[in-house]
């Protein structure tokens, strides 16, 4: 058998800055069940009142449901009115993310 | 018929093995789709741990066995676990939601995943308690 990977191998990082009014949260790597609890709460800290939010997902390579998930939590989180823009180039993801309607 | 058969510990890490063999698998088959298939094992491998781990919590006796097939016309893959299976009526409330449904659940999210991204999605419990998940994928003419 081989040797057990660590949840470090599920490589995910999560980046915010503001824009201005904007929040932007960057989401890199593989938003997986196995590292979904670590995301979740960097989301957390990283997550405060703006007009809007800009999920980038251009570095995501990887989603499950559980990571749909998270994102909606996130959506759910938000302040009531503002909006919420998500950026998605992986065109598997992309599609991932029409068939869930979340799109 | 290519087959490939596995076994992993009901443990989260042990998901990214089983996911790493299954992509290996069904590239090395030649299917184009394999993308919709690792997507629903992965979702079935985490149900299969979830399930363990809160039937069992620290001291789960059972391994997770894994079987995936390949034919020139399908891919199909089994999961067996010990976990309880699906509740009963789990087909009827599947049918009954709607991806619009999806940002409002707490749960359920990945078996509807799997059922829209798969030809078939079983579930059955064998004379010994073992829960059997199967999953059936077509090949795309092209794939």
């Amino acid at each position: 058998m081989d040797k057990f990977k660590d949840n470090k191998d599920i490589q995910v990082k999560v980046f915010a800055r503001k824009i201005d009014s904007y929040l932007k949260l960057d989401i890199l790597g593989s938003l997986l069940y196995q590292s979904v609890t670590e995301v979740k709460k960097e989301i957390s800290e990283a997550l405060e009142d703006a007009e809007g939010y800009l999920l980038d997902l251009t570095a995501l390579k990887q989603i499950d449901s559980t990571g749909f998930g998270v994102i909606v939590n996130l959506a759910k989180r938000l302040k009531t009115g503002s909006v919420m823009i998500i950026i998605i180039k992986d065109e598997y993801i992309r599609d991932l993310f029409r068939i869930t309607k979340l799109d | 018929m290519e087959i490939m058969q596995l076994e992993m510990m009901p443990v989260n890490r042990e998901i990214t093995r089983v996911d790493s063999a299954m992509e290996g698998f069904l590239i090395s088959v030649g299917f184009k789709q394999y993308k919709d298939v690792l997507f629903a094992a992965h979702e079935l491998l985490i149900n299969s741990v979830q399930a363990m781990n809160q039937k069992y919590e620290e001291s789960c006796p059972y391994v997770i066995k894994i079987e995936a097939k390949a034919s020139p016309d399908i891919v199909e893959i089994s999961i067996t676990d010990y976990g309880g299976g699906l509740p009963e009526g789990w087909r009827e409330s599947l049918e009954d939601l709607g991806f619009e449904d999806f940002f409002l659940l707490e749960s359920g999210r990945g078996l509807m995943m799997i059922n829209v991204l798969t030809d078939s999605f079983e579930c059955g419990l064998s004379p010994d308690g073992a829960a059997i998940y199967k999953i059936i994928k077509r090949r795309e003419e092209n794939g």
